[in-house]
């Protein structure tokens, strides 16, 4: 067995679960002496990792857990969010000089006028939010704490800012705590 | 006419006062029902009121925004957008205070303005929340 992630042992079900990498797949092996188990899997993205295994539900929670604490989901989640974020700030910096030359006569109304009507792209900030789930606010919160760290590029930042440099929304963060409060407990 | 404080609260109208001792112009955005907008975020000793109110015909943005004519937010944090694809400067106010004068912008088009929050207090809850569930799941082993 290689790259092993992670192990959960409960040792009053005698159940032992390994989780490792093998290739590009995450994989998982188990053992189990208890009559209550159940199945679960994990599949992502176009080229599909599927995990399958038996255990018992709190088990599967923390095996869950230790796998999304390192899968290559949160890494592909991230370079997402770091993408719209430098593309969003790209987008405020190229309209901050644009203004700036009208402001300084560099160019004229019309100049002005006709450069964001010919390259929305490169001015204009779509108002398109994706609903984030759970376990997705758990991975921009770790990045933004990450980014505040390095030189505090985050530090003070409005809920606002996050929710246009990252293109998520965030109105609905009550009803998402109070859902995954329904289910137990449990975070997916 | 009424004056709000609470998080979220926004107003709306088709002309809206702007009053902040630092406006900070963010850029041109793409709003789905009103068009291209000049966003501001103002962010010491701020508020916003309607001066002038939606016409009947025009949809409200937000269904919980208040669009009274004198409807008020106030905050350390108010963020605003204004219709149009031009700043506008904020002229200044002396008097706003007894050392402090201010800026002050009439949109003079269709606007939004809003109360928003640090995500600080949003990573908070998620912590609080992770803290609850953490606990929950060292009852279940036990």
């Amino acid at each position: 067995m290689s790259n092993l992630l992670s192990n959960v042992y409960d040792e009053d079900q005698l159940l032992r679960t390994d989780i490792y990498y093998e290739g590009n797949k995450i994989c998982g092996e188990g053992m189990a002496l208890n009559m209550s188990y159940r199945t679960f899997t994990l599949e992502s993205g176009p080229s599909i990792i599927k995990f399958e295994g038996t255990a018992k539900d709190a088990t599967f929670e923390c095996m869950l857990d230790s796998i999304t604490d390192n899968s290559i989901e949160i890494l592909k989640l991230q370079k997402k969010l770091l993408k719209s974020a430098f593309k969003n700030r790209s987008k405020q910096y190229n309209f901050l000089l644009l203004n700036d030359e009208l402001t300084n006569n560099l160019v004229t109304d019309e100049e002005y006028e006709k450069e964001i009507e010919d390259n929305p792209e490169k001015y204009v900030i779509e108002d398109r939010h994706e609903e984030l789930k759970f376990s997705e606010l758990k991975v921009l919160s770790s990045l933004v704490d990450e980014l505040n760290a390095e030189k505090s590029i985050c530090s003070g930042i409005t809920v606002d800012e996050i929710s246009e440099l990252f293109e998520v929304t965030l109105d609905n963060l009550m009803n998402l705590l109070e859902e995954n409060k329904n289910l137990n407990g449990r975070i997916l | 006419m009424a004056e709000y404080y609470n998080k979220d609260e926004s107003i709306e109208g088709n002309d809206i006062q702007l009053v902040s001792r630092k406006f900070i112009f963010s850029g041109l955005h793409d709003i789905s029902e009103i068009g291209r907008c000049i966003k501001y975020q103002c962010s010491r000793d701020s508020y916003a009121k309607v001066t002038k109110c939606l016409l009947p015909t025009e949809k409200q943005l937000k269904e919980s925004s208040h669009i009274e004519i004198e409807d008020k937010i106030c905050s350390k944090d108010i963020i605003a957008y204004h219709k149009g694809i031009r700043r506008i400067k904020e002229s200044k106010q002396s008097g706003f205070s007894g050392t402090h004068s201010t800026g002050v912008i009439n949109t003079k088009s269709r606007s939004i303005a809003k109360i928003t929050h640090p995500f600080e207090s949003i990573q908070n809850s998620i912590n609080k929340y992770q803290q609850q569930i953490d606990y929950r799941n060292i009852l279940l082993k036990k």
